[in-house]
């Protein structure tokens, strides 16, 4: 096997499971610093879905494709995001 | 160049010389795999992309309810699922890379690894529904939990297509099957990516 | 014509054309009892007439694809029909049936049960599944020893699946929540999901010999279509089961699949219109292409946007079971399943009789005046929805309070509906009348040499 392939996979997995530790974490401030911690998890998320779509998925060698499907993704993230992160806001407005 | 094209009178027949386009797939071509696939990943990613969407409208509803709600998941469990998830995509993707240095057998028993965490992500997710089941909540009970049962339960279908798509690539097991099996199961590892902190995580 | 057996098509054809005259005529005159609602309410009471107008839409259209798959089988699959007897009988079947329901509709003669477009007696549904497996081992047979292509592949999954869905008609359940959603397995798993696989191959077979496009493009497309059809139209069936007691979760499944059902049609109009753009073959046929290329254009308007309309369970709260409904009904029929049985009849009679495309003026003028009788038919019906829905569901109003405010949209469509009864009777003189030459001679396309 290509050695230079499997140090690149290994990478981007330590990468990836690096990330999904960091998410969690983040996900613990979620209570105190919602929006930060929602903003912080979106960003994450997305740099996760970059490496696996570059370099699982083999996307690194078409990177029209590639940023076609990270920005699909940046905008589901966002939306997804904004909701969450203005729903105390909303709820102050009510309230 | 059209115009010339048009100006041609040709007969209506099978046997007349078929034009010398381009033959090609466009941009589906340049990409690893079946293109039919990528046709098949693009529509799975707009019905969870539409599906998260749906969510976070319905949440906007209802925050408190749906913060509650999502503080009954076991966000740990989520964790680790996601990371066997990831590992299991890193021995599918290696799987590839054996496949194409032409080590058959190195291959298959990747696959099979891939596979069998993909088993355990199944264990895992099905030792929560027991558990969220077990506290009452099931698909009906909150808004939140329509989406967490038919988006998870969904994803959870396509592990299972995707456990059968590997076994197949493992028993004809030419290098574009390996491809093509393989981005479907980087795909299921993609939408868990997005789905478990839109579910899980962002509160 | 290259092959003796494709001459089985004319005769399905010649069935197709005459219940297509019936359908429009019955149609016609539902729109009458719109206007003047005690119109023949003795003779034939609106029920009856609405019946005769769905149930013969679905015969003809069902003629017509049985007539395209033994038109365009023969010349992909290189080979003549397996048997050209079968085929006949067959004929004689579906036609005996479909006169003896047409008969009996008019009599009062119909099943219990109160399913929409699936009216027949049991013996007649028998009948219809006796000719559908005659059909179907008729074709799978000149497929399987012959050559197989994309083209002939997707037609007979289609085809296939028209009659395996169909069978869903024998069940019945008492309970009428589960009654419904085995009626949709026919009916939504028919319209939004095989027929669109019979469209794609149909219009990619006209494409390729119209366009000269080479068959390996072609057969890209056609794969992506029906993989895109069956991935959209699938749980697509949800948006049916919004409001008839089923499970709230279907109210997302629906929403989200029908949503992207419009993506299949879509790419059947960038399809033809690519295939157009880069063939480089003038074809003789205008009149054959004009209707290829206006039925991807209106099925995706009527299916695909006219679809989208309604389809969100958030909007369908409102619009359920208003001339909204109606409105997309008409455009999608039309532009998707008529329009594409109008392509294959104007592209293949030419060969069937051995003459140079003749008539072109008036088929083409017959496409116009088809289309704006039943796309004007459409926008009026969507107004009248609208203002149904406002009426009904947010004011409050009664059903026939709201209706006795629709009366200039009723008068507006039965204008809208006479133009489209003219327009199919030209289409069936242009097609069916021989002529030497056309009645009038367009500046070149008629001077173009016969095959």
């Amino acid at each position: 096997m290509d050695r230079n392939a499997l140090r690149r996979l290994t990478a981007c997995w330590i990468g990836l499971v690096a990330l999904t530790a960091a998410v969690g974490f983040l996900s613990d401030f979620a209570p105190r610093l919602q929006q930060l911690a929602v903003a912080g998890i979106a960003l994450a998320t997305l740099l996760k879905t970059r490496l696996v779509l570059a370099h699982y998925l083999g996307l690194r060698a078409a990177p029209g494709a590639l940023s076609g499907f990270v920005s699909a993704i940046a905008v589901i993230l966002v939306l997804v995001a904004v909701a969450i992160g203005v729903t105390p806001l909303l709820a102050n407005a009510f309230s | 160049m059209i115009h010339e094209s048009f100006s041609r009178q040709a007969p209506d027949s099978a046997s007349a010389s078929a034009v010398a386009s381009d033959s090609g797939w466009g941009p589906l071509g340049t990409l690893p795999g079946n293109p039919i696939m990528w046709i098949l990943i693009v529509s799975e990613l707009a019905v969870f992309g539409a599906a998260l969407v749906g969510y976070a409208g319905a949440r906007l509803r209802d925050p408190t309810g749906f913060v509650a709600a999502q503080d009954s998941l076991d966000r740990i469990a989520g964790a680790v699922n996601t990371a066997v998830l990831l590992t299991s995509g890193l021995f599918a993707a290696l799987a590839v890379e054996a496949r194409r240095a032409d080590r058959r057998a190195a291959g298959r028993w990747l696959l099979l690894t891939a596979a069998l965490l993909g088993c355990v992500f199944l264990g895992v997710k099905g030792s929560e529904y027991a558990r969220e089941l077990a506290a009452g909540h099931d698909i009906d009970s909150h808004p939140f939990f329509m989406f967490y049962y038919l988006i998870t339960g969904f994803h959870a279908l396509h592990v299972v297509l995707g456990l059968i798509i590997l076994a197949i690539v493992a028993w004809f097991d030419s290098l574009e099957n390996y491809e093509t099996g393989a981005a479907f199961w980087h795909m299921v590892d993609l939408v868990w990516i997005v789905v478990f902190p839109c579910l899980y995580l962002m509160r | 014509m290259r092959y003796e057996s494709q001459k089985i098509a004319a005769w399905y054809w010649y069935g197709a054309l005459l219940v297509f005259a019936l359908q429009v005529t019955f149609g016609l005159i539902g729109g009458i009892v719109y206007v003047l609602p005690n119109f023949l309410s003795e003779l034939l009471p609106f029920h009856s007439i609405r019946m005769l107008h769905t149930n013969a839409l679905i015969v003809w259209l069902l003629l017509g694809f049985f007539g395209a798959a033994y038109y365009l089988i023969p010349e992909e699959s290189e080979r003549e029909i397996y048997s050209e007897k079968l085929a006949y009988i067959q004929l004689a079947i579906f036609m005996l049936g479909g006169v003896s329901a047409v008969v009996g509709y008019l009599f009062g003669v119909t099943a219990s049960h109160g399913r929409s477009y699936l009216e027949q007696p049991l013996w007649i549904k028998f009948g219809i599944i006796v000719a559908a497996l005659i059909f179907l081992f008729n074709i799978s047979m000149t497929v399987l020893q012959g050559r197989k292509t994309a083209i002939t592949n997707i037609l007979l999954l289609g085809l296939w699946g028209i009659a395996i869905f169909f069978l869903f008609s024998l069940y019945n359940p008492a309970n009428l929540v589960l009654d419904k959603m085995y009626w949709w397995y026919v009916v939504h798993l028919w319209v939004e999901g095989v027929w669109e696989l019979v469209m794609a191959s149909i219009l990619a077979f006209l494409m390729m010999k119209m366009t000269g496009v080479d068959r390996e493009v072609v057969e890209k497309w056609v794969y992506v279509i029906a993989a895109t059809a069956l991935f959209t139209g699938v749980l697509g069936t949800g948006h049916h089961y919004y409001w008839i007691g089923t499970p709230s979760y279907w109210q997302w499944i629906g929403s989200i699949f029908s949503s992207l059902e419009v993506v299949p049609f879509f790419a059947m109009v960038v399809f033809c219109f690519t295939m157009v753009w880069k063939g480089r073959r003038d074809h003789p046929n205008k009149a054959a292409l004009l209707w290829s290329l206006g039925c991807s254009v209106l099925a995706f308007f009527g299916a695909g946007v006219w679809g989208f309309l309604h389809t969100l369970h958030g909007v369908n709260y409102y619009t359920h079971g208003t001339q909204v409904t109606a409105a997309h009904g008409h455009l999608a029929f039309f532009g998707a399943y008529v329009c594409l049985n109008l392509a294959i009849m104007s592209y293949a009679f030419p060969h069937l009789k051995n003459r140079a495309p003749y008539n072109q003026v008036l088929n083409m003028a017959s496409f116009w005046l088809l289309s704006s009788g039943v796309t004007f038919m459409t926008v009026t019906l969507t107004f009248a929805g609208v203002v149904q829905t406002h009426l009904e569901r947010v004011n409050g109003m009664s059903y026939m309070d709201a209706q006795s405010q629709l009366g200039f949209f009723y008068l507006m469509r039965l204008g809208a509906g006479i133009v489209t009864v003219v327009g199919a009777l030209l289409f069936i003189y242009a097609v069916l009348v021989p002529r030497t030459k056309e009645a009038i001679s367009p500046a070149s396309a008629a001077t173009a040499p016969a095959e």
